[in-house]
């Protein structure tokens, strides 16, 4: 064989090379703010605001209406203000006129940051499926969640919101027997998919009520078995907080224990009152005798169970995220449901959303039923 | 979020954290408070009386250079006394697992106590 004849053919026979060029798109990714993670692809001139007519809608009160427009010239990326009322900014510089912005360069609009990317369009795909299956994963956590309980006296609602695809909260509720509920709220260190599958693991020891050596309708040894079956040293240096009680609901007697979790508040006839006791996070210690306490809860009354994602937030105010402010707030503001309070919590956010997973679980019980 | 390294001896060392000890802090810290905390295995005192908020996420950094400390035999004590920070080291009781003092000179007891 002639080898100028195989080299040649070798050569023809492959196809071109792509062009990154021609597969290359110019995005806008939202880096804060409600619609963090999502993407949108220039491909000429864009409006930008939160009215429901323009090609890249941001649900935000400090995104006017129509905010400003993002135009692809060529390969370069220009911003022009449309008159907002708070402004748009390029890299920190007040947009006037036109204001070309980079690839790399974020664009603040509001409160809303937006990064320009110059990708190609075969990775952001592979990136869209990635976040399919994450959502698929989500669905599924989601799923472990049992609905609103509206029973005699009793109505259980929730508000869940993990801060990214998968969340390593968790939360729950289940009768033990025709009396008593078991209610407990989970929250594995960190966020994403080790975290979500460590707490769904956890909430589905709960719900099954496979744990070892355990009464369930005893919290302290609840969460001690806990402990010694999910000890971080195995578990990838992760832990979890929680809060479980088990309420009587012929006797409205609480019995409940917490451990590494913030307190529940239960708002009732006198003041607000913190539930907690004092035990370290589970999986962090073994051998160590859990406390619990008992309380005999009036009518009516509603018991708040929380992760710190409630209260542990930037606020558009210099107020501190504290618990302390939360419990100001709960007993300030007025709320019906857990959606409520999530709406008004979510509107004092800084960035118009919580920095973490927000966990509330809302249990009241009517008088007089 | 800084880490000062404040004094290293041969015997102890004394460390201050300061700013928001939340996710962005402790990516922002993380691997230079190992570096100085946990791979030099020394007795240590973290300072946390500069740090303005305490997320779980910086409870989990405190722990866990605590927990790897422990196995090698060595304490860490925390000087805490702002109230977000206290109330969040007694909410996560990381109090329970890891001494906390109200000031440099309790911690410099504690870790020269013979037990905790």
């Amino acid at each position: 064989m002639d080898d100028s004849n195989y080299v040649d053919k070798t050569i023809t026979s492959l196809p071109a090379a792509p062009s990154r060029a021609a597969d290359d798109a110019h995005y806008l990714l939202v880096l804060e703010g409600r619609a963090r993670g999502e993407r949108f692809e220039l491909t000429g001139a864009h409006t930008v605001g939160r009215d429901a007519g323009v090609s890249i809608r941001l649900d935000d009160p400090s995104v006017s209406r129509v905010h400003c427009r993002v135009e692809l010239r060529g390969e370069a990326v220009f911003v022009i203000d449309t008159g907002s009322t708070n402004g748009s900014f390029v890299e920190g510089e007040r947009v006037r006129g036109a204001l070309e912005l980079h690839v790399g360069a974020v664009l603040q609009v509001g409160d809303q940051l937006l990064r320009h990317e110059l990708r190609s369009r075969a990775e952001v795909a592979r990136e869209v499926g990635l976040a399919q299956d994450l959502r698929k994963a989500r669905a599924y956590v989601s799923a472990l969640i049992p609905g609103p309980l509206n029973v005699g006296a009793l109505s259980i609602e929730w508000a869940y919101q993990p801060c990214a695809a998968l969340g390593g909260d968790l939360l729950g509720y289940h009768w033990l027997d025709r009396a008593r509920l078991a209610l407990y709220v989970l929250d594995v260190c960190g966020h994403g998919v080790g975290p979500a599958m460590h707490s769904a693991s956890v909430l589905n020891v709960l719900r099954n009520q496979t744990l070892p050596r355990a009464d369930f309708g005893a919290p302290s040894q609840v969460l001690e078995q806990l402990g010694r079956s999910f000890p971080m040293e195995s578990h990838g240096g992760m832990y979890l907080t929680a809060w479980y009680g088990v309420l009587d609901v012929t006797t409205r007697k609480l019995r409940y224990a917490s451990a590494g979790h913030p307190p529940a508040l239960l708002l009732g006839a006198g003041p607000l009152q913190r539930l907690h006791t004092k035990n370290p996070p589970l999986g962090t210690i073994e051998d160590r005798a859990y406390r619990e306490a008992e309380l005999q809860l009036s009518a009516p009354s509603r018991l708040l169970v929380f992760s710190d994602g409630v209260f542990e937030f930037e606020r558009r105010s210099q107020e501190p995220a504290s618990f302390e402010s939360f419990e100001q707030f709960i007993e300030r503001e007025r709320f019906e449901t857990p959606a409520t309070l999530q709406r008004k919590l979510q509107e004092t956010a800084k960035t118009g959303a919580f920095d973490d997973d927000f966990t509330l679980l809302s249990v009241a019980l009517r008088a007089g039923v | 979020m800084k880490l000062q390294i404040v004094s290293t001896a041969a015997d102890q060392q004394h460390v201050a954290l300061q700013g928001r000890l939340d996710s962005a802090g402790v990516d922002a810290v993380e691997s230079q408070f190992n570096a100085a905390v946990v791979a030099r295995r020394k007795p240590v005192i973290v300072d946390l009386t500069q740090v303005e908020f305490l997320s779980s996420m910086g409870v989990r950094m405190l722990l866990s250079a605590a927990k790897a400390l422990q196995r090698a035999g060595v304490r860490m004590v925390l000087v805490a006394s702002g109230q977000v920070v206290t109330t969040a080291l007694t909410h996560s009781a990381i109090d329970e697992l890891i001494p906390v003092a109200a000031d440099v000179d309790g911690a410099r007891a504690l870790l020269s106590s013979p037990t905790r």
